[in-house]
């Protein structure tokens, strides 16, 4: 299984210019929550809608549809209001407090980063005096509450982009105007996404049967305890013996029982050659 | 080195903390109510966090100087532990911190002199007798010194007291606190050895064991005690040529009168750290070697472990004339001695 990327945005005219970027195509006919994705599934996009409630059931729909797994990187990307005049300029989001509850969020840190970092205030309705808060948006704390569920904190991505200000009132924003804010950044943020999918890549083999395991289960019965067992014997074993075909071993083996018993008595006379 | 740090808000305005901070200027500041709300939560990677991890600053409230598991420490003292750190800037595949913690972010408690205050009580406790402090087990205690200057703010209180005895655990070649110190007859700053080969696959981002035996005879010529520490003991194609080689090579190097002590510690993991540990690295050889899994530990067999005891004392025997401490070791995951 790959690593892979899902990203999740409010707004259509946000998705926009990453599914160009992206050559991601629609998939389903949600007319709810839209979902597209890319030739190779190394994409995935879902919009949410506005709100909190909107990008909890898009996670979830998301997640289903695409079976996602623990090496999946989660990413929130949208406008937000600001009290400074940062028009137009990206943020890494590396805490989130909701303002309904004053919880906080905290995004993972493990990317190396050069981006500009804020906190992000999540607000239930639109704020209309934002004078005394960083960055303001709708989404972003259930975003990182429930895909820190699915995935860990460290693969979680909120950015954002300045859409209003003092001096950018959010009644002159326009689709084409926010489709505009993430068509200017999006090199930026898929440079970032990427080196993010690198390391959840560490991941992968985490999740990866041992080689050999499926021809194995295939050949002789095993039961559910037999197999849990056997996935942790064959780790072993092909890490201890990396160029020698399983198989060939144990074509003599008459059942299951024998196949444990040989792999055991293999990792307990194994001496690791550590030169 | 670090790029962010969470900030506990009531240590803000510590003066540790702003020394800290002056010291990272561009690194990311973040508050928080509670380091908890960072640290070792469920939903954190050990792994990815090891690739860049934070700095969190804290305040500790309690449980500063615990006693040492029974079984542990020096057999005619009261023993103790305190850890100032949680986590390592190490990396070594058989550590059990990367199966205790969820987080691999170094958190640091910035409130020393709460730790001097209790270590200073405990002796006071104890006058008259034996008491021993052990630092290291949560974390190493000279790898970020550079950052905490937790050994240099500590020392001179083991100066004050010198029948109180201190233990510095590591694999750092950190001098800095010993070398601008007096030596302290009580103070023994133990060393964690495997044979080289072994190191290189398994003591990753620590410094080499050529360079910690280089430190550890800076250290001896300058008057400091050390302590040898052959924990986990580690078996494989060789073991006893590879020990060998590495006992040898020590007492080529270190006069054995600068010698504290010696012990030896088992590899064993709780069945579910092990399990979790082995889920993160499952292509790590060290775990397809011979280990066992019985009453809850896996460990290598009683046999194998026994002999590489043995062995190893007998060569250090062998090797040198005078009489020297053996302490026993525990399994800080466990809280259980391995060597009865």
């Amino acid at each position: 299984m790959s690593s892979n990327a899902k990203w999740v945005v409010a707004l259509k005219a946000e998705a926009k210019p990453i599914i160009k970027a992206l050559g991601l195509n629609r998939i389903d006919k949600n007319v709810v929550f839209p979902v597209y994705k890319d030739k190779n599934a190394r994409n995935w996009l879902v919009i949410s809608g506005v709100g909190q409630k909107n990008v909890v059931a898009a996670v979830k729909y998301i997640s289903e549809f695409s079976d996602s797994k623990g090496c999946s990187v989660w990413i929130n990307i949208g406008i937000a209001g600001s009290s400074s005049d940062r028009y137009g300029e990206l943020f890494l989001i590396d805490k989130i407090t909701r303002a309904s509850s004053d919880e906080c969020f905290y995004p993972g840190s493990i990317l190396k980063s050069n981006l500009q970092k804020s906190e992000l205030l999540t607000v239930d309705e639109p704020l209309l005096d934002y004078s005394k808060v960083d960055l303001v948006d709708m989404e972003a704390a259930d975003f990182v509450r429930v895909t820190s569920k699915i995935s860990g904190r460290d693969l979680v991505l909120v950015m954002k982009i300045v859409s209003d200000g003092p001096n950018n009132s959010v009644n002159d924003l326009t689709a084409t105007r926010v489709s505009h804010l993430i068509l200017q950044n999006i090199n930026l943020v898929i440079d970032h996404v990427n080196k993010l999918i690198s390391l959840a890549s560490l991941e992968e083999e985490r999740f990866e049967n041992p080689k050999g395991y499926t021809a194995v289960i295939e050949r002789w019965h095993f039961t559910v305890s037999q197999q849990h067992e056997l996935k942790q014997l064959m780790k072993r074993w092909v890490v201890a013996y990396p160029f020698t075909n399983i198989i060939k071993k144990l074509k003599i083996m008459k059942n299951s029982r024998e196949v444990l018993t040989f792999l055991k008595h293999d990792l307990d006379n194994y001496k690791i050659d550590w030169k | 080195m670090v790029d962010t740090i969470y900030c506990e808000e009531s240590v803000t305005d510590h003066p540790r903390t702003r020394e800290i901070f002056s010291r990272f200027k561009s690194a990311r500041k973040i508050s928080v109510p509670r380091y908890g709300a960072i640290f070792n939560k469920r939903d954190q990677n050990f792994k990815l966090q090891k690739r860049n991890p934070a700095l969190i600053l804290a305040r500790k409230y309690n449980g500063f100087v615990l006693p040492v598991p029974d079984g542990f420490g020096l057999s005619d003292h009261n023993n103790f532990y305190f850890s100032h750190m949680y986590n390592c800037i190490y990396d070594c595949r058989y550590c059990f911190l990367q199966g205790l913690y969820s987080s691999a972010n170094y958190v640091l408690f910035v409130n020393y002199e709460d730790f001097s205050t209790q270590i200073e009580a405990t002796i006071a406790a104890h006058k008259g007798k034996n008491v021993a402090f052990f630092s290291g087990y949560d974390c190493d205690s000279l790898a970020l010194e550079n950052i905490t200057n937790f050994t240099s703010f500590i020392l001179p209180l083991f100066k004050k007291n010198p029948t109180a005895l201190l233990e510095l655990r590591t694999k750092s070649i950190q001098l800095k606190p010993m070398i601008i110190s007096d030596v302290l007859k009580n103070c023994v700053i133990a060393y964690s050895l495997i044979p080289d080969a072994i190191s290189k696959h398994l003591d990753i981002k620590t410094p080499s064991i050529d360079r910690r035996i280089h430190a550890m005879k800076k250290l001896a010529a300058k008057g400091w005690k050390l302590g040898l520490r052959f924990d986990p003991l580690i078996h494989g194609e060789d073991w006893r040529n590879l020990y060998k080689g590495l006992i040898d090579r020590i007492f080529s190097e270190i006069p054995a009168d600068s010698i504290h002590s010696i012990s030896f510690g088992a590899l064993r993991f709780p069945k579910a750290m092990f399990k979790k540990i082995h889920s993160m690295y499952p292509k790590e050889l060290l775990f397809s070697g011979p280990l066992l899994s019985t009453g809850g530990l896996v460990s290598y067999k009683s046999d194998i472990e026994n002999e590489m005891i043995s062995f190893c004392r007998h060569v250090i025997n062998e090797t040198i004339a005078q009489p020297i401490i053996f302490n026993c070791s525990f399994d800080p995951s466990t809280k259980k001695e391995i060597i009865p």
